[in-house]
């Protein structure tokens, strides 16, 4: 098992829509964190949750390795879809930043939160009309 | 393994893709587990990662180690090169600062890290600004 991370930038900003994932098409991988942060000034609500489909990834990202020696991350990240993903059921995590380029928050999981191999996205997901400037990122054990 | 650390002055909070400072290991692979900056200036966006290319450091200095029995730090800072670093396509963190300056963010590794053997990690500006600021890194070695 190794850490892996990466961070990127969502300019999805609609309601009831995912502002971003991460996933893992072969493995079962751990979540360690997940971070987000506006920047763009508009008072935001956000959720992190797992999703109720099986999304399909638009030019998904692979994560970094933390340890240069390790081989390359098999989760990626997204900002787009083929295939959306759809609403969590329930939100491990929900959040309200207000309208303050800078404003984050940041989630830690010391023992894991576990994506399956295949299968559901774990979504940085827009609970209301949201900043248009959103930095996320995930670190993952893999 | 020891702890090291080190913050220095940047007058490099100024051009898009800019580097702020970086932190290379010429020898050993030591492990990032703290990486700081504090910005005078606001409405600047940062990108922390690995560089692509081999920056070459005018005056890069030594971590100090935080056990003052330790020994020497192998890894070094910089905000000064003959060959600057240059930003990585995807970052590891990438955070936008306040509208109003003097702020800050710390992004700890409980885990490490790892640098590699030659390799440079440095904090860039991923937008136009001006000013000053400070940055700092913990290793673990």
């Amino acid at each position: 098992m190794a850490i892996y991370s990466l961070a990127l930038n969502s300019t999805v900003a609609t309601t009831g829509a995912a502002a971003g994932d991460v996933r893992n098409a072969t493995l079962d991988a751990s979540i360690m964190e997940a971070g987000i942060q506006l920047g763009a000034a508009t008072a935001s609500t956000y959720g992190l949750g797992r999703s109720a489909n099986t999304p399909v990834q638009t030019s998904g990202v692979a994560v970094l390795a933390e340890d240069v020696d390790r081989p390359a991350g098999i989760s990626t990240m997204a900002v787009a879809w083929s295939t959306a993903p759809t609403v969590p059921a329930n939100f491990f995590r929900r959040a309200s930043l207000p309208a303050t380029i800078g404003a984050g928050m940041i989630w830690t999981f010391p023992r894991g939160l576990v994506l399956g191999a295949g299968a559901a996205s774990m979504l940085v997901w827009n609970l209301a009309t949201n900043s248009a400037s959103l930095n996320f990122w995930f670190v993952m054990d893999e | 393994m020891s702890l090291f650390s080190l913050a220095l002055p940047s007058t490099n909070f100024v051009f898009t893709s800019s580097c702020l400072a970086d932190i290379i290991s010429p020898g050993g692979e030591p492990a990032i587990t703290e990486t700081s900056w504090y910005s005078a200036s606001g409405s600047l966006a940062y990108a922390f990662g690995r560089a692509t290319n081999s920056p070459v450091a005018i005056n890069a200095t030594k971590l100090l180690p935080e056990d003052v029995d330790g020994v020497e730090s192998k890894s070094l800072m910089s905000t000064l090169w003959t060959t600057a670093p240059i930003a990585p396509t995807n970052p590891y963190r990438r955070v936008n600062g306040l509208t109003s300056g003097n702020h800050g963010v710390v992004f700890i590794f409980p885990r490490g890290l790892v640098i590699g053997q030659n390799n440079s990690f440095g904090w860039w500006l991923t937008g136009t600004g001006t000013g000053t600021g400070i940055v700092s890194f913990q290793t673990s070695e």
